[in-house]
């Protein structure tokens, strides 16, 4: 596929694709767009980061607090869980009420005693699938990995 | 109200029905294979009545497995003890089986035995969706 970059600082900013069918290149291509549009800001402490959500493994509650959780690191924000799911990419996916996932940081899935399906992320972090949300889990990587 | 209680209190009234309609077609399969089957009014009253609360409760306690902030120990046995002693009043109750020590410990070992099959299953179950799932991760 030929790729052609205009720089026109005049008009608004936005990427056409042209193809004959839908594929996985058009699918990148739409997912890095969406992502590249979503801008978060993470709390170190005092200190303000900025945060891109393709570099976060997920988001999760603890204590009524939200934190993003990066391969290195845990950075706080201040919005609600559910505001921010409005706002993230589609390759982000309710795992269970306190936790959103990242499926392309996602390592691999395990089997818990108990019956549900926990998560590896590539960080370490582990959470699971609640069965209620394990329908569109599914559904989810099957579209995202397609 | 608690929505966990609402969603307990929904699915119990949604099944309880099915309880007194499983025990009617039970009681016909009796009277068709034994020999001058009866019943008095207050059994039939006492059936429907039990069988109606263990249709309610057995519906509503799937509830537990959905309860976020429980651990899956504490959801588990909640949901095994409240299904253990509402089946145990219900078989006593209606005199299904004697109130002795030995014919009780005979219905919970068949019960734990049959709970444990359920959750294997379910565990097989979800251990496959998991390698399905690590298939397309990987490919």
């Amino acid at each position: 596929m030929k790729c052609k970059l205009i720089i026109d600082r005049d008009r608004p900013e936005e990427v056409e694709i042209r193809a004959h069918r839908e594929s996985r290149l058009t699918r990148a291509i739409e997912r890095l767009c969406e992502e590249d549009g979503v801008r978060l800001i993470g709390y170190r402490e005092r200190e303000i980061v900025p945060l891109h959500p393709p570099d976060v493994c997920c988001f999760i509650v603890e204590d009524n607090k939200i934190f993003a959780l990066t391969a290195t690191e845990k950075l706080q924000l201040k919005c609600r869980l559910y505001t921010l799911e409005e706002e993230l990419p589609d390759s982000f996916v309710k795992l269970n009420q306190s936790c959103s996932a990242n499926l392309a940081k996602i390592e691999r899935f395990d089997s818990s005693f108990a019956g549900t399906l926990t998560v590896l992320f590539q960080g370490g972090y582990t959470d699971y699938v609640s069965r209620r949300n394990l329908k569109t889990v599914k559904e989810r990587i099957c579209k995202f990995y397609e | 109200m608690n929505n966990y209680l609402k969603t307990f209190l929904h699915r119990g009234l949604v099944f309880a029905g099915f309880g007194p309609i499983v025990m009617a077609i039970v009681y016909v399969v009796l009277q068709n294979t034994i020999p001058d089957f009866s019943l008095s009014g207050t059994q039939v009253c006492m059936a429907i009545v039990s069988t109606y609360l263990l249709a309610f409760l057995q519906a509503g306690g799937s509830v537990f497995n959905q309860i976020e902030h429980w651990s899956p120990a504490r959801s588990i046995g909640c949901h095994f003890g409240l299904l253990y002693v509402s089946y145990v009043l219900c078989y006593l109750l209606n005199t299904w089986i004697p109130f002795q020590a030995e014919v009780i410990a005979v219905f919970t070992a068949v019960f734990v035995a049959g709970y444990a099959v359920v959750w294997l299953t379910v565990w097989l179950i979800v251990r496959s969706t998991g390698k399905r799932l690590n298939r397309m991760i990987r490919r």
